[in-house]
């Protein structure tokens, strides 16, 4: 527990996907944060981190999107995200969309501080592990480059799901290979994008795991897609959802 | 073209007061040598640590590691060496002959009386040369060109014998380059680091792609 | 130059069918991965390594005209005669003017990015001078009148069924059988000959080291010296980039360099050449030739510095699950890959290879395995941007981009837009599922699509909180 807050006011950047796809997750992420003792609030007129603009190289659109999330969310003591890939955006990237106006790199910097990807929020800030939450399942695990590697994300998420009872964590050979996700990337190449989930599917479904779990809807999107597409039983779920106990509930692209 | 010498000199001056990432203007000679020697500074940190605490153990230990893939004989002295390359070529069902390096400390040897046939073509055959170093890191094997050291036969034989005076391993390369260092630079310096090898066929590994298919390191003394 | 003869998708696409290439890729960037993991495991100081590498090529960068100059003297000084080239034109004139003069009918060539990259094979052939690739991978791509495919692996795209083809047709001394020994044994006795009878030897370099005035080959087969020793014209082309303070940085970047394109600790075969043979040499070259080529370096030294840093291992190549699937020719430039969609746009124009820039998913594996730390993810970032900027995206790109930024900067119209997005999506959901729905063929033509719930958690979320406080 490295936090000198008590019961810290935390903003909920749900992200643009998780809003409209999954609203689960962001449900779990209520739940898991309060249960660390968080004060949640949800900004109302949220909307998208500006990834999308900055990775296509739309820069003057991504500061104009960073400059209305720093306003919404600066006064927050923290600012947590259910994606590894968001979070990297707000963290890592905002500074250089606004590096040529000098107030804004300001708080840029100050926000980029703060904020964190909910899963290294709770094991690293919070020191949260779930009690009492029972999956049984056998899962593997993806790791997602933009946390993996632009925030070192890697044991938080295991450690707490190891808290959650009678889960078996199955290791995904490539863990940190890249599913051909991408954002733009997936649907501006296709069918490059379509090869490298492929050989993805192809490694989960050798594990032997009924279940898959990852930080990054995105990335989880576009590897449940090509699963059952493919006709694999394998249940694709963000981690959030399993260590929040809502495990048993419909996985991506399941009747809810 | 000194059109371009000076074209791109001058593109480089330009650049260098623009102060972007990686350029810092108007620097002395004296300032710029100074942080390249600095960059040199604590080279245990950045380079790996040899095998055992001694350094003839450590070669021979990379020399015959599966990377290097030399084979290595330990000689008390030079005169048993025709005697040790015979066995070799023996051995590995080579016939006797061999060219020699013309430097003296070969040529001295009684190689008849080993049996060996000293010749005076090379191609594809065996060739043994004396070595200035060898480098304990890394397992090399270092030649210079000189009157005595023709370059091109160390790459046409088929079969490359290396004479190593135990007294001449170095441990790391930064050694050999303070060995050299303020000396005049020969011609070609061939640090040899195992026989002539190909990854170019779907990553499998063939020795003898051009020059020699086997290197034998004989060192000599120390024993 | 590949570029603008069909378009990045095609050539992709083309390749993505090929089942052969894929195979191939895969036995030697898969194997080249694996023992370059390997490499590293085994030596724990290489991050410490890789800062200080980076730092010598920073340096370097940072005075190149200081060493430059200094190299320039120490190599005159060795008897070397020192080129300079602004550009690729001027490169492989200077080449083609010293053969003539050299009255070369035949020049064999070892391996040499930079020579692709000045299309000195095409200025060989124009000037009527015979070829020979010695380099066992660049012998492969001339008899298949190809161009490499990888910086370190030119013949990558080939399995050894498609090699054992072509030496059966072109070589005088037939291999005996399909195996690789076997392979590698026709290749050298149909070179060997051609090595002995070159008037000219065209080597690149790996390093130039600017206290002695020498220049650096890096090889494991042995071609290099092969090709520089016995003819009577040695000429090098080489990078201003490649410049080093002195053996021992060179050393320090050659740790890193063989571990990071082939997983051993160290090339075969590592020489340093200082000048002509001197009066008392056994034997070498009676003229020695250097060529300093700028070809956007300069340029790149403003625009692009960490660039200038590549070492041209190829591990980004290795480990970049785009190159992966499609190889290197699908890219259509001198060179492929993470590096090569950043090199691309500087040497033959972002207009033409703005494809490249977004041909890679950003995940940064390029970067985490770059031995020299060249944020190549940033970098690719950065042409997009360029790209933005001088208007060279697709309208449809920007119109979408453009668009929906508009609409994410507007909340109220935003959520409104949300909402009618998943009525609409809804409508096309079987399921849980959508498997296909207008304007996103690009994701359901390969995958199905997660259809959303009815609110979104924004709508959710706040609907459950106004009615739990009445």
């Amino acid at each position: 527990m490295t936090s000198a807050i008590e019961c810290p006011r935390v903003g909920l950047f749900a992200t643009c996907i998780v809003d409209v796809i999954r609203p689960r997750i962001g449900f779990a992420a209520v739940k898991l944060l309060e249960e660390a003792g968080c004060v949640v609030e949800v900004p109302e007129r949220q909307t998208c981190c500006g990834q999308p603009a900055f990775n296509s190289g739309a820069t003057k659109q991504t500061a104009a999107l960073a400059r209305q999330f720093i306003d919404q969310f600066e006064a927050f003591d923290y600012i947590v995200v259910p994606s590894g890939s968001c979070a990297a955006m707000i963290k890592a990237h905002y500074c250089e969309a606004l590096a040529d106006d000098h107030e804004w790199l300001e708080r840029a910097t100050t926000i980029a501080a703060k904020t964190w990807e909910l899963m290294s929020f709770l094991d690293e800030v919070r020191g949260y592990r779930p009690v009492g939450i029972e999956l049984e399942a056998t899962a593997t695990y993806h790791d997602s480059c933009s946390g993996l590697r632009e925030l070192g994300i890697l044991e938080q998420p295991r450690r707490l799901l190891k808290a959650v009872d009678k889960l078996k964590l199955q290791p995904l050979p490539g863990n940190d290979v890249c599913c051909g996700f991408g954002g733009t990337f997936c649907v501006k190449y296709s069918a490059i994008s379509n090869a490298i989930v492929g050989e993805k599917a192809e490694a989960i479904d050798g594990t032997g795991a009924g279940l898959l779990l990852g930080g990054d809807l995105g990335c989880l999107m576009n590897m449940a897609g090509k699963l059952s597409r493919s006709g694999s039983k394998v249940r694709v779920m963000h981690a959030a959802e399993v260590i929040a106990g809502m495990g048993d509930g419909p996985a991506i692209g399941e009747e809810e | 073209m000194t059109d371009a010498r000076d074209s791109i000199l001058q593109s480089l001056r330009e650049s260098s007061n623009t102060g972007g990432a990686g350029t810092i203007g108007g620097v002395g000679s004296d300032e710029i040598a100074a942080e390249a020697q600095a960059l040199l500074d604590d080279p245990i940190a950045v380079r790996p640590t040899l095998p055992s605490a001694d350094i003839v153990d450590s070669f021979i230990t990379r020399a015959r590691g599966a990377k290097v893939g030399a084979t290595v004989d330990r000689i008390a002295s030079m005169e048993t060496l025709p005697a040790t390359v015979a066995a070799y070529l023996a051995e590995a069902g080579e016939r006797a002959q061999l060219c020699r390096q013309p430097t003296p400390s070969l040529e001295a040897l009684d190689w008849a009386a080993a049996g060996i046939d000293v010749r005076g073509d090379i191609d594809d055959g065996a060739f043994v040369a004396v070595a200035l170093w060898g480098i304990s890191e890394t397992g090399s094997v270092v030649v210079h060109s000189a009157a005595d050291q023709p370059i091109l036969s160390s790459f046409l034989c088929g079969v490359q014998f290396i004479v190593l005076k135990a007294e001449r391993i170095l441990a790391h390369l930064e050694d050999y380059a303070a060995a050299v260092q303020g000396d005049l630079a020969p011609r070609n310096a061939c640090l040899i680091t195992g026989a002539s090898g190909t990854t170019d066929i779907e990553g499998s590994l063939v020795k003898g792609a051009h020059g020699p298919r086997e290197l034998h390191i004989i060192i000599v003394g120390g024993v | 130059m590949q570029v603008g003869m069909t378009s990045f998708k095609a050539r992709a696409k083309s390749a993505l069918a090929d089942a052969t290439l894929k195979t191939a890729i895969d036995r030697t960037a898969g194997n080249a991965e694996t023992k370059r993991a390997t490499a590293v495991g085994e030596f724990p100081q290489f991050d410490a390594a890789r800062r200080r590498g980076r730092k010598i090529k920073d340096h370097v960068i940072a005075n190149l005209e200081h060493y430059l100059t200094q190299f320039e003297r120490n190599a005159i000084a060795s008897g070397a005669k020192v080129h300079w080239a602004r550009t690729s034109q001027e490169a492989s004139r200077i080449v083609i003017d010293i053969c003539k003069a050299a009255n070369a009918k035949s020049v064999t060539r070892s391996k040499s990015m930079l020579g692709e990259e000045i299309g000195l094979p095409h200025a060989l052939e124009a000037a009527g001078i015979e070829r020979v690739e010695t380099d066992l991978a660049e012998h492969i791509v001339q008899l298949a009148d190809e161009t490499p495919s990888h910086i370190v692996w030119p013949a990558m795209h080939k399995t050894r069924e498609q090699v054992a083809e072509l030496f059966k047709s072109q070589h005088q001394e037939l291999p005996a059988s399909d195996a690789i020994p076997d392979l590698v044994e026709s290749a050298r006795k149909d070179l060997r000959r051609k090595f002995l009878n070159a008037d000219v030897g065209i080597s690149g370099a790996n390093f130039l080291i600017a206290d002695t005035g020498a220049i650096c080959t890096v090889t494991n087969e042995g071609n290099a010296e092969l090709t520089t020793t016995p003819p009577k014209v040695h000429i090098v082309t080489a990078g201003i980039e490649k410049l080093v303070p002195s053996l021992g940085h060179a050393f320090m970047l050659l740790r890193l360099l063989v571990r990071s394109a082939t997983g051993g600790d160290f090339t075969q075969y590592t020489t340093f050449h200082c000048g002509p043979k001197r009066p008392e040499d056994a034997d070498g070259p009676e003229e020695f030739h250097i060529v300093l080529v700028d070809n956007g370096r300069t340029k790149m030294r403003r625009e692009l510095p960490e660039m200038l840093r590549c070492i041209r291992c190829g591990a980004c190549m290795n480990h970049c699950v785009v190159y992966r699937q499609i190889g290197g020719h699908a890219y259509g430039a001198t060179y492929p890959g993470p590096m090569g969609s950043v090199l691309t746009p500087v040497l033959d124009g972002l207009k033409q290879s703005r494809e490249l820039p977004h041909a890679c998913t950003l995940n940064g594996k390029c970067a985490e395995v770059c031995p020299v730390e060249i944020p190549l993810p940033s970098l690719l970032r950065g042409w997009r941007e360029r790209s933005w900027k001088e208007g060279l995206e697709p309208v449809t790109v920007r119109a979408g981009i453009g668009g929906w930024a508009f609409v994410a900067r507007r909340p109220g119209l935003y959520h409104m837009a949300t909402a009618i997005a998943v009525r609409l999506m809804r409508l096309f959901k079987r399921g849980g599922r959508i498997a296909w729905m207008p304007f996103a063929g690009g994701w359901t033509e390969y995958r199905d699509l997660p259809a959303p719930p009815k609110k979104t958690f924004i709508n959710a979320y706040h609907a459950s909180r106004r009615g739990a406080k009445p």
